[in-house]
């Protein structure tokens, strides 16, 4: 944890000082349940990092130099770590099961139409759920080698406020040409979580959650000092609490 | 009406026509527990003046360990009176009303919500909430839902036209509409007030000098209609807030939980600050309940559970629509110049984010995730939100073919989402969750009416299902429904009339556990339970007088004798 720790506040300082924000915001970053309670091998962990802020850098300011660095790191991240598909035999199954309900299956254009492989989509949206749903990001995430009920998020519950009142203060953006390389550099990354399986899916997600964090983060700087100060507070007695009671939960 | 509009209303016909009524008896296949209760209490109602326990015209139903809101019941008994007790007659309510749904959504869109520049809007909104999946499967069933929402439409109606023309008699039928919308459905009980709440609020001003104004002018007509609120106001205190009516809310708050009570509790107990973790992880579950309605799976996938779990299902949208609602949501909270340009003030855009917010919050309180069924308020703003959505996207193309390509390719993948949704709902639905629904019961109730003068005997287990003695049913509304037994007569037995009593019993039926040893087996009787409650030497043997298996052939319910 502490390696972790260590590594988000290299981050977190590189984001301060690139974006000229309050000091509060290395502490705000630092301190993210992802960072503490992630339970990722730290290499895995910052890898995720990287990618998010790297994503975050796209977004702000996008350049074709950057998204090369960002398609050069996934690479290696995939030959790494070598992800496993996650659309198993068993949503294959099922959707043979479906197409079996139809009377005279082997020769109806509707169960063939309906129920073939595009079907799988469904797991995707599962394994992205897993991951990606405000549900998982907010509320109850899904953590290694704790109880699956335990409700605790990769980020802050109030983060959904701070990225609400990030993109309540974005300058108008009328005008500005389409962003193709965040997109890009999203949808990559949304697909490596959707397809891949969970476990493996994480580095990932991760990534996105970190790039949600950078926002919330931005958020977060934009409001008053005396804000800034009480949710620190917030922040510390919280992590204080779960870190006190996610030990009763850890399987 | 000029062309345009008569064609509009053609198409709305036939999709009405369709959804809601063709082979209304037979789609779904059984009425479920909740429909033949209602359906029966119609009856009982219509027969008696009172209920099946003998309550004359009461504000809410007993029902099994709770109490049912009333006005769909009593909104089914002249359907029962002109069709009888059939299945049509049941339904026809809830589909009735699913139609009317679709005029006062277009009277609300079309007049108070789309800016008048925007002429294509109602059109499409309308059609989209019409052929929505969410409204499309509640309507086709005994769900209060669905007439709750027609009182919350007319509630906001009238919200809207009071702004406009500012007179008492709107005022009063806002209240009135709230009230029914809130008997009806306990969601709504939420729902309403508090959108109700931001009408006053946002209005204030507006609302105390409109009083002041009728105190002043029309003062007996002032004093009429606050005589009658606040009578409604008493009726509904005391009935559904501190009545008999709020029972059901009681039994489905977040704390019954499974995840909370088997899942955070026993954990949460053995920790020293136990009242502490326990409050935190209530409020945390609140938040994630929350929050699953904003999962895509919600929408995409599994959100009506047509299917088993683990399947692919059907979501409460039709695939295409779901990235016109993002873009919808995102206008709406992030771009303020653009949203506003759609509607007929700035007031709407605010008042559609608290419908969404609101109507999801019911469901968040109470058990289970991701209902339906609680959040089906929540569908007039997203049908408004998911048509802002493409018609927004479609200014966005330039291009002639770019637009042509657009059309063709929403008509397309709405087409396919509307075949597929016929094809989970019509095939899939009714054999995957044929158990869950109470497949069997009816075919059971219509054998035993025909046969039970044959026995000493009809013994019946509520319990049934494939893996066991696990879920308990009320199949004795399935036999007085189909046998149209006499309420009165059902009323009268004397064991019905003890309070704090759950009798079932009729003539020779008995609704009890069979278990085979402790059975009179000196008497002609017959058994209807499941597989595991009879000697396995008794299946498929000439014993066996009656079978209907599951659709999905896991198991089913046997009619056995021993002679």
């Amino acid at each position: 944890m502490i390696l972790a720790l260590l590594g988000s506040i290299v981050f977190a300082t590189i984001f301060v000082v690139r974006e000229k924000t309050s000091i509060f915001v290395v502490f705000y970053l630092s301190l993210l349940p992802l960072v503490i309670f992630s339970g990722q091998p730290i290499f895995s962990l910052l890898l995720s990092l990287l990618l998010g802020y790297l994503l975050y850098l796209l977004f702000r300011s996008p350049s074709t130099k950057t998204l090369l660095v960002f398609v050069g790191i996934l690479i290696v991240s995939v030959l790494i770590y070598h992800p496993r598909p996650g659309l198993d035999l068993g949503s294959l199954n099922a959707i043979n099961a479906q197409r079996g309900e139809h009377p005279d299956f082997q020769n109806s254009f509707v169960s063939r139409l309906i129920h073939n492989k595009a079907e799988l989509s469904h797991s995707f949206v599962r394994n992205f759920d897993r991951l990606l749903s405000p549900a998982a990001i907010f509320a109850s995430g899904y953590w290694h080698k704790t109880n699956a009920y335990y409700p605790l998020g990769y980020l802050f519950p109030w983060d959904i406020y701070f990225i609400y009142i990030f993109f309540k203060e974005r300058k108008d953006t009328k005008g500005k040409k389409t962003n193709y390389q965040f997109i890009l550099g999203l949808t990559s990354l949304l697909l490596f979580c959707g397809l891949s399986y969970v476990d493996d899916a994480m580095i990932y997600g991760f990534s996105v959650v970190y790039f949600l964090a950078l926002l919330a983060a931005k958020g977060y700087a934009v409001s008053t000092k005396r804000t800034q100060k009480i949710f620190l507070t917030i922040i510390c007695l919280y992590l204080l609490y779960h870190l006190q009671v996610s030990k009763y939960f850890y399987l | 009406m000029n062309f345009k509009t008569i064609s509009f209303w053609v198409i709305i016909a036939i999709i009405a026509f369709f959804t809601r009524y063709y082979k209304l008896d037979v789609f779904p296949p059984e009425l479920t527990i909740d429909e033949v209760s209602i359906g029966y209490n119609a009856y009982s109602i219509l027969k008696t003046g009172k209920d099946e326990w003998g309550n004359f015209m009461p504000t809410s139903f007993r029902s099994v360990g709770d109490y049912k809101a009333p006005t769909l019941i009593y909104l089914t008994v002249p359907f029962v009176k002109i069709f009888g007790l059939t299945e049509m007659a049941t339904r026809l309510p809830v589909a009735l009303f699913s139609t009317i749904n679709i005029f006062l959504f277009w009277i609300l869109v079309q007049k108070y919500i789309f800016n008048r520049k925007n002429t294509v809007l109602p059109y499409l909104a309308t059609i989209i909430f019409s052929l929505s999946p969410w409204l499309i499967v509640f309507s086709r069933s005994g769900f209060e839902a669905v007439v709750a929402m027609t009182f919350l439409l007319a509630n906001i109606i009238m919200i809207f036209n009071f702004l406009a023309k500012n007179s008492q008699l709107n005022f009063f039928f806002v209240i009135f509409f709230a009230y029914l919308s809130a008997i009806t459905y306990h969601s709504n009980k939420i729902v309403v007030p508090i959108i109700n709440l931001y009408f006053v609020v946002s209005n204030f001003r507006l609302l105390v000098a409109s009083i002041g104004s009728w105190h002043k002018t029309q003062n007996n007509a002032f004093r009429l209609m606050a005589l009658v609120v606040i009578a409604m106001t008493c009726f509904f205190l005391k009935n559904y807030i501190f009545g008999l009516g709020s029972s059901r809310g009681s039994m489905t708050l977040l704390s019954k939980d499974f995840d909370y009570t088997n899942g955070l509790i026993p954990v949460y107990l053995s920790h020293p600050l136990s009242w502490l973790t326990s409050f935190f992880g209530l409020v945390s579950l609140w938040y994630k309940r929350l929050l699953e309605y904003f999962s895509a799976n919600f929408y995409l996938s599994s959100g009506l559970g047509l299917a088993t779990l683990g399947h692919p299902g059907q979501g409460v949208l039709y695939a295409i629509e779901y990235p016109f609602l993002v873009t919808g949501i995102f206008l709406l909270f992030f771009n303020k110049k653009i949203i506003n340009a759609f509607f007929t003030s700035s007031y709407v855009p605010e008042f559609i984010s608290i419908w969404i917010l609101v109507s999801l919050l019911p469901a968040s309180v109470t058990n289970n995730s991701q209902h339906a069924l609680r959040t089906l308020n929540a569908l007039p703003a997203f049908a408004v939100l998911i048509s802002i959505g493409i018609t927004f996207t479609f200014n966005l193309l330039k291009h002639k073919m770019l637009r042509t390509v657009f059309i063709t390719g929403i008509l397309s993948a709405s087409i396919f989402g509307i075949l597929r949704f016929v094809d989970y709902y019509a095939l899939h639905y009714p054999v995957e969750l044929s158990e869950t629904r109470s497949y069997g019961w009816r075919q059971m109730a219509i054998y035993a009416r025909d046969h039970h003068q044959e026995y000493d005997n009809v013994y019946i287990d509520s319990r049934f299902g494939s893996a066991g003695p696990y879920t308990y049913g009320v199949p004795y509304l399935y036999f007085l429904f189909y046998s149209k037994y006499d309420p009165a007569t059902y009323i009268a037995h004397p064991q019905r009339q003890v309070a704090g009593q759950f009798f079932q019993n009729f003539e020779n039926y008995h609704f009890v556990n069979v278990y085979w040893p402790d059975m009179d087996h000196t008497k002609n009787n017959l058994y209807i339970a499941s597989p595991w409650s009879f000697p396995s030497e008794l299946l498929n043997s000439k014993n066996q007088k009656y079978y209907v298996p599951f659709l999905n052939q896991s198991s089913g319910l046997y009619a056995i004798s021993e002679r």
